[in-house]
């Protein structure tokens, strides 16, 4: 229950550390049952297959209702969205071609001639249908606010306004109008547009995409069979229109939640490959030379918030030494297997505004707060004197609040504790708890750890503390920059804005960026094709096996 | 057998002048207990080594000379045994024999306190549902039987979850709150197969106080059983607590416990095997001791086996 | 007799149906007591707007007595509801689907643990207080003592890494089964033999055994005839409860051995915050637990002359 219990609140948080794009989360385990099935069908068959894990069970393939990262990388798998991410570009997929008007607020998308697994056409109304759907309040689709810059989304999410409401419109079979509230440059590299099919849905009511036979594809793979908390099987879809660009015909998803177990199944080859974050496992798997070693940068970060509502923690200086106090390579070092970059920013170096790369355009802001201070502990007995907190810091008691319950978040948490202890002087009691997230974002709390995904434009990485996010740090300046960068549709302008919001929200230490996760995913040297571009959403699409 | 009522007897009471001392029957039995339990060469062991891991775990800190809350040192980190570290070193660099006494402090105490706290109430609600009879005895036992349908595990970690600290006092308060149910239906069981018993009938015929019955007979008899409950008790707290610290809803650092240590251990075995083997081993010797401890005391205060 | 009998059960299945109904409750109130809502524990990022229409439509905004009736009331026409961490899932498929994956392992272990725990136990009443009677119950115990966790993943690496002889995780058949059948047994392994250790020890003291050894049986005979039958009489008990735990499974196993059984869900569900599935499961796996203790009293009046039904039916 170690993972489990963290499993849950991870969905959007530790888990994705392990899964954060999806395509390097999964690994599974090689069934022999299905192995010898394979052998038994013809010579290509018997290499074109592979195995992965995902660490919990989808929670549905309800292109509406489905909650995680996880889930979402089963429908890049079995459905085709209009668009997909591929090597880092906005490619063609289930639309042939789009155009977007020159005030960039209408797209209008061409379909391809793509058919669902049991042979019928996929039209722009199934399209249409599906973003209906997760539109709709009582799906509480958690993805949802990704698509708000299409006309009445939010409010149609809200529950306020009617789903017909939506700037989402039918043309023909195959041309689907999107029209948006806004300019967003960053929305084609941000929502998957998936398909799902009116009488799918209506005929299997609620158990809609929550087993095998009630989903049907029109992606590159199909749903074979699903055993809950057990295994997913699936096989190459013929009916898919690039079906001649799928190598696989077969692959199969095994659920693990045991770290134990996942690295033992990549260890005796019962899974192809699966991403790593021990060093201690990583350094076995160096000294094989049937596999070899992949690194990505992620597009999350990982970081410590302030409550700023706090007593304590209202002091920018306190804020700024705690925040200075942290050893971001030590912390990457032990907590993360020394997997990730120390961050001294909030946006991660993945991240583009149009052709830009964010971090080489930007110096991280942390880094010049740095150099101006000599030892933190001066700072915190400056911010507490101002504060009227005395001037002894191990009278100081603040409460750390910690999300991973497991074995291994403890001894992370205590790590952070150390470093506090040891160069601040405070003391710092941990508060692990299941609902921290829940906690954090109500405001019940004093300093806390959270990891915030990014999308490929930094837009909604810094948005999120436009109203103060989850450190309660209000300043209508951010917020302002913020909502200017978002507008311009150039990027040099855009870009500067972000970075002079950037900069207000790092120094200002309304948190305390700790490092830029990456991950590490080990394969054997038969399996090709994985994408190494974290916001990839080929799903299993360009995986192949090669001399098995 | 036709059941015997009071108004049956003519109370004639004791003969003052040749009085038989009962007072001794106890002493005796006490005296006879431990002879056989020291003649049980492996309980005998089983005590030697429980002392042996008390005193280790309460001065183990000092040989080792090592701090309680040592600091992390990440030069020494995940180091094998030697001369200096008999342990080794954990993930944080730090001593492993001190983390183990430390942490065997929590375990031992939440195996020694949980069977307390069950024992004393299971004992006193048993016993007041034996003594009280009648209505009262049925509602209180009805009680239990729904205290004990509901599944323990789910139990456990609905208030290690509703409850927000995770010290010692909520883990042990999760393990016992429906943890006494077992142990009120022995104690009332045994207390009503002796109350039924010919001695106590015979004492009642001598127009003994029920008080002093209760005392002479019922509790010192029921005491062999509920100790021996209380021994086999304490390995399952321990391991509770283990299970809890697997699901991350155990004790929380900086508090530690042999539980927590092999949790945080278990995904790293194959490459430190020593940072689980001693933990995990204390667990096993632990539950081992106990087990062989009550096995023994059980045969030794079984007053059947006298012979 | 029989009469006597059907009313008897009549009886306790009223009364079980009233420990039911009691159990829900209290799991209902201690659910909903657990700081957070579900929606809250699965997705984090969600508008407050969202969170409340999510929260209306599943009726969490109504008072909580409210919601409580519509539960029992939903309960009544024998729908336990639907999964909220996995939307679409119904409880009653989730037991019916999983429980036979848990009942299955579990019974495995269960039939192993029992056939070898009272093999142990009768032989080391035998050899009683020699050192055969020492060395089989401190192995029977060892199994024990060691957290399930530990001995699941060390076997796991051993058995199918170290000597890839048993497939990591999955359920793909009987192969699959090898591992958690082995870690499982270890338990019900020492609960019997320790069991049937002391329950043969009893019997040996007893009055008809001496009996026995008067008239001159032979001691084979007596250990057959007159000792395995009484000292196996208390084991039958145990037996009914150990078969009631089979079907929630274990969720340590289960995780690491990636079994699809109710264990895992269980336990998973409680920290989703999955109201119905940790209520179902419950309601599922009490009524499995009354039952069997129903049985369990049943055999024990069929097989002891010595328990008669009595007005008052004394329980557990």
């Amino acid at each position: 229950m170690k993972k489990t219990i963290t499993r849950i609140l991870s969905l959007a948080f530790a888990l994705s550390l392990l899964t954060a794009c999806g395509s390097e989360s999964q690994t599974d385990t090689q069934s022999e049952g299905s192995q010898a099935e394979e052998q038994n069908e013809s010579p290509q068959a018997e290499t074109q297959y592979i195995n992965t894990f995902i660490a919990s069970d989808p929670s549905t393939l309800d292109c509406a209702r489905f909650l995680g990262v996880v889930d979402r990388v089963i429908l890049h798998s079995i459905t085709e969205p209009l668009t997909r991410i591929q090597d880092g570009i906005v490619t063609a997929a289930g639309a042939e071609s789009w155009e977007i008007s020159d005030d960039g607020l209408t797209y209008t998308f061409h379909l391809r001639e793509n058919y669902w697994e049991d042979g019928q056409k996929v039209t722009a109304s199934d399209y249409a249908y599906a973003m209906q759907r997760q539109a709709a309040p009582a799906n509480a689709w958690s993805f949802a606010s990704d698509f708000f810059s299409i006309v009445n989304y939010e409010a149609v999410y809200n529950g306020e306004a009617d789903a017909s409401a939506l700037g989402v419109t039918v043309q023909d079979d195959t041309t689907l109008v999107i029209t948006l509230s806004e300019p967003n440059p960053a929305f084609l590299s941000t929502v998957d547009i998936f398909p799902c099919r009116q009488s799918d849905v209506e005929e299997n009511g609620d158990t809609y995409g929550s087993e095998a036979g009630t989903i049907l594809s029109c992606g590159p793979f199909k749903l074979d069979s699903w055993v809950h908390n057990s295994q997913l099987n699936f096989s190459k879809n013929d009916q898919y229109w690039d079906k001649d660009n799928v190598a696989l015909d077969r692959f199969t998803n095994l659920v693990i939640d045991d770290e134990g177990a996942q690295m033992a199944s990549l260890e005796n080859g019962s899974i192809d490959y699966a991403s790593v974050v021990s060093q201690e496992y990583a350094g076995k798997f160096d000294t094989r030379e049937d596999m070899y070693k992949l690194e990505m940068p992620l597009d999350r970060t990982v970081m410590v918030v302030f409550n700023c509502e706090d007593e304590i923690f209202a002091s920018e200086k306190i804020r700024q030494a705690f925040s200075l106090a942290l050893d971001r390579n030590l912390l990457i070092e032990i907590t993360n297997g020394g997997l990730g970059t120390p961050a001294y920013g909030l946006v991660p170096t993945v991240c583009y505004v149009g052709d830009l790369n964010y971090r080489e355009n930007a110096p991280e802001p942390l880094k010049a707060l740095e150099s101006t201070v000599s030892d933190p502990k001066d700072l915190l007995i400056e911010g507490m004197e101002e504060a009227g907190l005395g001037s002894d810091p191990s009278a100081l008691t603040v409460t750390f609040t910690y999300s991973d319950t497991s074995a291994k978040g403890r001894t992370d948490a205590e790590l952070y504790q150390q470093l506090w202890r040891d160069l601040l002087g405070v003391e710092v009691e941990i508060d692990f708890n299941e609902s921290a997230t829940a906690n954090i974002r109500a405001g019940e709390y004093q300093v806390g750890s959270v990891g915030w995904g990014s999308t490929y434009e930094p837009l909604f990485q810094l948005s999120r503390w436009s109203t103060g996010g989850q450190s309660f740090w209000v300043n209508d300046e951010y917020a302002a920059l913020v909502a200017e960068g978002s507008a311009s549709m150039d990027e040099a302008a855009r870009l500067e804005k972000y970075l002079q919001a950037e900069e207000m929200l790092v120094t200002e230490a309304a948190i305390a960026p700790v490092y830029y996760n990456a991950s590490r995913t080990y394969a054997y040297n038969y399996v090709g094709g994985i994408p190494v571009n974290p916001f990839d959403t080929t799903g299993m699409k360009t995986y192949s096996v090669n001399g098995r | 057998m036709e059941r015997l009522i009071k108004s049956d007897f003519v109370i004639e009471g004791p003969d003052k002048t040749q009085e038989i001392p009962f007072d001794s029957v106890p002493v005796t039995y006490g005296r006879d207990a431990w002879n056989r339990f020291r003649k049980n060469k492996v309980a005998l062991t089983a005590a030697i080594l429980l002392l042996l891991l008390i005193f280790m775990v309460i001065f183990g800190p000092i040989i080792s000379g090592y701090s309680i809350t040592e600091s992390t040192n990440t030069a020494i980190r995940n180091n094998p045994p030697d001369s200096k570290h008999w342990f080794g070193t954990d993930t944080m660099g730090r001593d492993l024999f001190n983390r183990v006494c430390v942490g065997g402090r929590v375990s031992i105490a939440i195996g020694f306190f949980g069977a307390v706290i069950v024992t004393v109430l299971g004992s006193l609600y048993g016993g007041f549902a034996a003594l009280l009879g009648g209505k009262a005895d049925m509602v209180m036992m009805r009680i239990v039987d729904i205290l004990s349908s509901i599944p323990n595990l789910l139990v456990i970690i609905l208030i290690s979850v509703i409850v927000d600290s995770k010290g010692i006092g909520t883990i042990l308060f999760a393990m016992t709150v429906t943890g006494w149910c077992p142990t009120a239906r022995i104690v009332r069981s045994q207390m009503l197969q002796i109350s039924q018993s010919d001695y106590c009938l015979a004492a009642r015929l001598m127009d003994i106080s029920p008080l002093k019955i209760v005392i002479r007979h019922l509790i010192p008899n029921t005491m062999s059983v509920i100790i021996v409950d209380a021994t086999f008790r304490v390995p399952g707290f321990i391991f509770s607590e283990a299970f809890l610290s697997y699901v991350g809803l155990g004790i929380q650092p900086p508090g530690t416990s042999w539980g927590a240590q092999a949790a945080g251990a278990q995904g790293m075995f194959q490459f430190y095997p020593w940072q689980l083997l001693f933990p995990a081993g204390m667990i096993a010797l632990t539950m081992l001791v106990f087990t062989l401890l009550g096995d023994g005391l059980r045969d030794a205060l079984d007053p059947r086996l006298r012979r | 007799m029989i009469i006597l009998m059907a009313k008897y059960i009549l009886k306790r299945i009223l009364y079980m149906a009233l420990i039911l109904l009691i159990v829900t409750t209290i799991t209902f109130f201690l659910l909903h007591a657990i700081p957070g809502d579900p929606i809250t524990a699965m997705v984090q990022d969600l508008p407050e707007e969202t969170r409340q229409a999510y929260l209306r439509t599943y009726g969490f905004d109504r008072p909580i007595i409210e919601q409580y009736f519509l539960y029992i009331k939903q309960l009544f026409t024998g729908d336990l509801g639907q999964s909220l961490r996995y939307p679409g899932r119904k409880v009653a498929d989730i037991v019916a689907n999983y429980s036979p994956v848990s009942a299955l392992v579990g019974g495995i272990s269960l039939v192993i643990g029992v056939v070898l725990g009272l093999l142990c136990g009768i032989l080391a009443a035998l050899k009683s207080d020699r050192w055969p009677d020492r060395v089989i119950m401190i192995l029977a115990l060892l199994g024990t003592t060691i957290p399930t966790f530990v001995i699941a993943s060390v076997l796991q690496y051993a058995l199918s890494v170290t000597w890839p002889v048993f497939p990591t995780t999955g359920y793909n058949g009987a192969k699959y089964l090898v591992l958690p059948v082995l870690c499982m047994c270890l338990g019900p392994l020492a609960t019997y033999a320790r069991y049937m250790r002391s329950s043969m020890l009893d019997v040996v003291n007893q009055d008809y055994i001496l009996t026995a050894e008067a008239k001159g049986l032979s001691e084979g005979r007596i250990v057959f005839k007159h000792m395995l039958r009484n000292a196996l009489l208390p084991c039958v008990t145990m037996i009914c409860v150990s078969v009631a735990g089979i079907f929630s499974g274990s969720f340590i196993v289960e995780s690491i051995f990636s079994l699809p059984g109710l264990g895992r869900y269980f336990i998973s569900a409680i920290s989703d915050r999955d109201y119905f599935v940790v209520l179902g499961l419950n309601v599922a796996l009490t009524g499995i637990y009354v039952c069997s203790i129903l049985v369990s009293d049943i055999l024990l009046m069929l097989l002891d002359p010595r328990i008669r039904v009595k007005g008052k039916g004394e329980t557990g």
